[in-house]
């Protein structure tokens, strides 16, 4: 039952677009009108005032609560929801004489009567406008369609049923505009204007007392807040930021000048135990990746330099540690490494980042200092694995003699 | 406009007065740059043309004030406020002048007051602060800046300064928040801020001196501050090079006591 009507491009000149220019103006029109009807008796009450500090104070408190200490957040709190005299606590019978007061005070009625009015006149006179002029044919299309119980609301004038629904009438058009030049109007006017109908509306149709109710809500909202520290978080962050300014010093000038510099940073790391590794993962990424668009001659002289530093590696870890942290070690490479050969009927290269992946976010864990020595020897050993066989032979021996001491231990 | 007011001749700034133009920007740019006679002409003007206005009323106690005569602004101030009791600058006006007289007890008190009404405003918070930590009432300060931080958590300067007050008081929780404090800044600023880097190494090592003997927790806290001391080897290299044994030195004394 679709059809497609064809419409005038008569009807966009002359009724869309003209009726979006009224609605802009007669809005502004409004702005100024309500402006100088507000001017003379704006003496604020000091007591509404301060509540609208106090909930933008409160709100403050809860948007940025992550970034002060647990204690000081816990003393706020206190001071803002405290039973007696905290800031935010309103006893009830309260609430009722300040609803009571707003009506029987005449200033404030009157103030209120002129609000509504400067809303509710132009309103209805151009609904009263469009409807005379503008009804009987079809406007515009909406680009989605709707169910047929839209109809009524939205096709006052035309009087055929089989029309789609989503043709309408200048009426939905109307409505359009007065909820969507609410964003216009706070480009074009600035914040405060009355054109926010909608939104008093949903205030006021309640007639709810406004402070009242926001500093109960923020109460509850504030009573609710857990607080997290953040500031741990930032000192994990400063790092990262520090390295990645310390460390894209060295640019990269030559492949091996690289790989040199890894090698260093891998050992001196490893001596002091402090986790440089994020530093050299960074740089072996991206040494791994620009290794895949290299010559295999590249990779082979990566991995000769590495097989050297492993060997020196173990040789210092034997040197160094005690005894049985050195086992420990060696049976936990033993395990790591002996998974990556698992893996190797899969794609090298991909195994590669996959171990770096890994590897990094196990690096943003708490890490152990096991943990740590093992990781580098993956990143040491991925680029290896990813083509030579015979360092898998050489690691092979190597196994096994190690097994041999852990199997007697146990 | 300042400038320009004290360039162009008088008669034709009266006369754009009389007209209505920029009346309050430039009596007050008259009395920054301490053009009292000036400032005298363009408030009378001011005052025929609105004779019951509430800003003429604020620049003629202005006027007062820059002349130094104190209880005749603080007369004009108070009558002000009892017609308007909530006017934000007129109790910041009355603050400013307790400050200039040298009674600075007097300003937080007025101050607090101010602020137990209108207490979203920011900028009172900061010259709160400032005030206390002139008189190194610190934990005072500490929470001033603690409302700053929470109005606007992005804005670094707001964390430095928090680190320095909780470094000033010390204290083994409050050099470890310090700590934390400075390396926000230092994240909040990309690494560059060289105050922050310092204050971490500085908290750092303080922190160290603290815990000598206990040898408790040695996680991670060294990276931050040899990183710290790297970024500002790199920095002082580039912008101070004839300081960077200066700045070796100090880090190794750093280092070394701790």
């Amino acid at each position: 039952m679709a059809e497609d009507l064809v419409l005038d491009t008569a009807i966009r000149d002359w009724v869309l677009i003209p009726l979006s220019v009224v609605m802009v103006l007669i809005g502004i029109l409004r702005y100024f009108v309500s402006k100088l009807m507000r001017s003379s008796n704006q003496v604020p009450d000091p007591k509404m005032v301060k509540e609208g500090q106090v909930i933008i104070r409160a709100r403050n408190l809860r948007a940025a609560a992550n970034y002060i200490p647990a204690k000081s957040f816990r003393a706020r709190r206190v001071y803002f929801s405290n039973e007696e005299n905290g800031l935010l606590y309103v006893p009830k019978g309260q609430a009722q004489n300040a609803q009571a007061q707003m009506f029987s005070d005449p200033n404030m009625a009157m103030d209120m009567m002129k609000k509504n009015l400067s809303m509710i006149i132009p309103q209805t006179l151009t609904f009263a406008w469009v409807n005379f002029f503008f009804s009987g044919f079809v406007a515009a299309k909406i680009p989605f369609p709707l169910t047929q119980r839209f109809r009524s609301m939205l096709q006052n004038g035309i009087d055929l049923s089989t029309v789609d629904v989503s043709y309408v009438s200048s009426r939905s058009w109307y409505f359009l505009n007065l909820f969507g030049l609410r964003g216009l109007f706070s480009l074009i006017l600035g914040e405060e204007n009355a054109t926010d109908d909608t939104q008093r509306m949903m205030q006021m149709s309640g007639f709810g007392f406004d402070p009242t109710k926001s500093l109960g809500a923020e109460k509850d909202s504030l009573d609710i807040f857990q607080h997290e520290w953040a500031l741990p978080k930032f000192e994990q962050r400063a790092e990262a930021v520090l390295k990645k300014l310390v460390v894209s010093v060295p640019t990269p000038v030559a492949e091996t000048i690289k790989t040199e510099e890894v090698k260093t940073v891998v050992e001196a790391s490893k001596e002091e135990k402090v986790a440089a590794t994020p530093a050299h993962e960074v740089v072996t990424e991206e040494q791994k990746q620009v290794t895949k668009e290299e010559v295999a001659e590249e990779q082979v002289q990566v991995t000769e330099e590495e097989v050297v530093t492993e060997e020196q590696k173990q040789v210092t870890e034997e040197e160094v540690a005690p005894e049985v942290v050195k086992e420990k070690q060696e049976e936990a490479t033993k395990e790591e490494v002996a998974a990556p050969p698992a893996e190797k009927p899969a794609a090298p290269e991909a195994e590669t980042k996959e171990l770096a992946e890994e590897a990094v976010p196990e690096e943003a864990v708490a890490k152990d200092e096991t943990k740590e020595p093992v990781e580098e020897k993956i990143e040491a050993e991925a680029p290896k694995e990813a083509v030579i066989d015979e360092t898998k032979e050489e690691e092979a021996p190597k196994f096994t003699e190690e097994e041999k001491p852990a199997a007697k231990e146990e | 406009m300042a400038f320009q007011s004290l360039t162009t001749p008088k008669s034709d700034l009266l006369l754009a007065l009389k007209n209505g133009l920029c009346m309050n920007k430039w009596p007050v740019a008259a009395m920054d740059t301490q053009r009292l006679d000036m400032a005298k002409d363009y408030v009378k003007v001011l005052q025929e043309k609105f004779p019951e206005s509430k800003r003429v009323g604020r620049l003629e106690a202005l006027l007062l004030e820059a002349m130094g005569l104190w209880e005749e602004a603080e007369k004009a101030y108070s009558s002000l406020l009892e017609d308007n009791e909530l006017d934000p600058v007129i109790h910041k006006r009355r603050v400013a002048m307790a400050k200039a007289q040298g009674n600075i007890s007097g300003a937080i008190e007025w101050l607090n007051k101010y602020l137990e009404i209108f207490m979203a405003d920011h900028d009172a918070w900061r010259e709160l602060a400032e005030i206390y930590v002139s008189l190194q009432m610190y934990k005072q300060a500490a929470f001033c800046y603690e409302e700053l931080i929470l109005s606007q958590p992005t804005i670094p300067l707001y964390h430095l300064a928090y680190a320095d007050v909780l470094y000033t008081l010390g204290g083994i929780e409050n050099l470890h928040m310090a700590k934390k404090y400075y390396a926000s800044t230092i994240d909040l600023t990309g690494g560059k801020h060289t105050r922050a880097l310092f204050g971490v190494c500085l908290s750092t090592s303080a922190i160290d001196q603290l815990t000598k003997g206990r040898n408790k927790d040695d996680k991670e806290n060294s990276q931050l501050a040899s990183l710290s001391a790297t970024a500002l080897g790199k920095d002082y290299k580039q912008r101070a090079p004839n300081k960077v044994s200066l700045l070796a030195s100090t880090l190794r004394s750093l280092k070394l006591s701790s």
